[in-house]
């Protein structure tokens, strides 16, 4: 065990699985703060010491919550924070870790022995640290830490804060985004739709040959972004989803760095792209020079 | 309203290379504008220009800042004033950089918005905005993605995982603005021409006091893995039955 006495911050259901399933192999203990009471028992099932529940109300945004949670930290000598590398989380991250005098080690890839690995220079290189300060502030999103099943029997003390809002910053509304239920992170195999593609209609093609192969959906950027054919929580690249998978099927995307670094750690890369001298054809390893709207039909009646 | 725009200049990606132990080389690289923060620049162009204000800019870094090229460049992008900070010290740290900004920023006049790109294209930490926000105490929020300016503060819309948050942010504030607020504009030769008259302060700013909480150990290029590039055009039957043949393997 590298660390004594963990706190997870944890702004979704997914990432308390995540971040407990990594806190306990890491740290002899650790409690999780979460924002949404509905999601107490979950945290408490991961066999978390403490759960703390910081509510808010309607008009203040849970960041607020940061020079709260940073006394709670100092209090009870944590030794490393995991906070979900989500918008809300790298706010509060940045927050935490002024208050505490140290610096955020963000988006890791991978945290072992204290020493964390992240991405740098758009994906040229790894970089491996060692945090120096008493407290280890930590960003880790998904597909990081392997999920593990909850403990068989634990005993969490449940505890309710109610947040003081610290600054003027007023909450008018949120306007929910289209519910995006995605196993993307953690996917073994996807299929990576591009902007070739003509209409949207296009996506459902895309989508049966995904589930045909058993494989999840994602998109490059401007699949997601100027056409909105699929939500932006799927498209894959630098600045969104780093996958992992065993195999990605890269359909009429050109093979742009910023996108690459998205795909490069897969096993296997296959592509179909109509411009032999598309770049992607440099980093695959069985790639079909063709159109899609050819062979796509045909792949999937024959693998109906 | 007096903006100050905060970017980071970069080496350029295509131009590192990678050295038969896996090290990184710097030597034969270009410096340019982070491609993140040219959103910040272009976003405090426009919020200058709405509001007859002016953006300032501020960058922290070392020699490649002394280059006129580079000055130019950040002055074509419609900022009224460049102020530099040239420096050996190494910037890993966020904090050690946030706190090198604020000394920065104190001695620059008085401002009502900083603005940061979601995060520098080198280290990409996407908090030196936020931890600026902290130290100074003021309103700080990141992944802005609209920006409507009202009496004395500022409508914001906010993009997050699965929602959209719609804020109101008292000025001065602190904010980081996605990449997709907008599309750089790619600056016209009038801009180039009147980049050259533009005013370039260099800050003398004593950073000797701020010490970082991380240890670098090293920063090593990925294993390239080993791609098979089998490449196989012609008949679409054909393609399809290669495709699945290597999908059974
Ligand atoms: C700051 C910044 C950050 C970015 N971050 C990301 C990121 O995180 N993720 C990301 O994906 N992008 C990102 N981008 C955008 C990136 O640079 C590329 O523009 C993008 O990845 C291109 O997407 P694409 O390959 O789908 O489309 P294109 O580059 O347009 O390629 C389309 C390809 O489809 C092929 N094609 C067309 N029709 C057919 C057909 N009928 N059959 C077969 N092939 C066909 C074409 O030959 C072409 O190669 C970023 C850009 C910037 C500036
Ligand atoms: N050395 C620097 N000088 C000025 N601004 C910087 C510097 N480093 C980072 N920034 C700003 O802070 C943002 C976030 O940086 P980072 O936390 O490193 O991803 C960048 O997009 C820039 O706007």
């Amino acid at each position: 065990m590298s660390y004594v006495n963990t706190f997870i911050i944890a702004d979704t259901e997914m990432s308390i699985k995540e971040l407990a399933s990594g806190a306990s192999n890491l740290s002899t203990q650790f409690s999780i703060i979460i924002f949404d009471e509905e999601l107490k028992d979950l945290a408490a099932s991961y066999g978390a010491k403490n759960v703390y529940v910081y509510r808010c109300d309607a008009s203040t945004m849970i960041e607020d919550s940061a020079k709260m949670i940073s006394e709670k930290l100092q209090s009870n000598n944590a030794d490393l924070v995991l906070v979900n590398n989500s918008v809300r989380g790298k706010l509060l991250a940045g927050k935490l870790a002024v208050y505490l005098d140290t610096c955020v080690v963000s988006g890791i890839s991978s945290l072992e022995d204290k020493t964390t690995q992240r991405m740098v220079y758009g994906g040229a290189a790894f970089r491996s640290e060692k945090l120096t300060s008493n407290t280890a502030v930590i960003t880790s999103g998904a597909g990081v830490f392997e999920i593990t099943d909850p403990a068989v029997s634990s005993v969490s003390d449940t505890h309710f804060v109610d947040v003081v809002p610290s600054n003027k910053i007023k909450k008018i509304e949120t306007q929910a985004k289209q519910e995006i239920v995605s196993n993307l992170a953690i996917a073994k195999k996807v299929v990576d739709m591009g902007r070739g593609f003509k209409e949207e209609a296009d996506v459902e093609m895309c989508r049966e040959l995904a589930t045909l192969l058993g494989a999840d959906l994602g998109c490059s950027r401007p699949v997601a972004e100027n056409n909105g054919w699929l939500p932006k929580a799927v498209y894959i690249g630098i600045t969104g989803m780093m996958l992992k998978p065993e195999l990605v099927i890269s359909l009429a995307t050109s093979g742009q760095v910023q996108h690459m670094v998205g795909i490069n750690q897969a096993k296997t890369i296959v592509a179909i792209n109509k411009d032999e001298n598309s770049p992607i054809f440099k980093s695959c390893d069985l790639g079909l020079v063709g159109d899609v709207y050819e062979i796509l039909p045909k792949l999937i009646a024959k693998l109906r | 309203m007096n903006i100050i725009a905060c970017i980071k200049v970069v080496p350029e990606e295509q131009d590192i290379a990678v050295l038969p132990n896996q090290e990184l080389s710097f030597d034969k690289a270009q410096w340019k504008i982070g491609q993140y923060d040219l959103s910040a620049l272009e976003a405090g162009k426009q919020l200058a220009k709405e509001t007859g204000g002016s953006m300032k800019v501020l960058t922290i870094g070392g020699d490649a800042l002394s280059k006129t090229k580079i000055r130019k460049d950040i002055l074509s992008r419609g900022a009224d004033e460049l102020n530099v900070v040239i420096t050996d010290q190494q910037f890993n740290d966020s904090l050690v950089t946030a706190k090198a900004i604020v000394k920065a920023v104190k001695t620059m006049n008085e401002f009502d918005l900083l603005i940061f790109g979601t995060g520098s294209s080198d280290l990409y930490s996407q908090q030196v905005g936020n931890q600026v926000g902290a130290i100074m105490d003021l309103p700080v929020v990141n992944e802005i993605n609209d920006i409507n300016l009202q009496e004395g503060i500022i409508r914001v819309e906010r993009v997050l995982e699965g929602e959209v948050e719609v804020l109101e942010i008292p000025l001065p504030a602190v904010i980081s603005v996605t990449s997709e607020i907008n599309v750089p504009t790619i600056p016209g030769m009038r801009d180039i021409m009147s980049a050259g008259k533009k005013k370039v302060n260099e800050l003398s700013v004593d950073l000797s006091g701020i010490a970082g909480s991380t240890e670098v150990l090293n920063d090593l290029a990925p294993e390239q893995k080993d791609r098979k590039l089998q490449i196989v055009k012609g008949d679409t039957d054909e393609m399809v039955d290669a495709l699945i043949q290597f999908l059974n393997k």
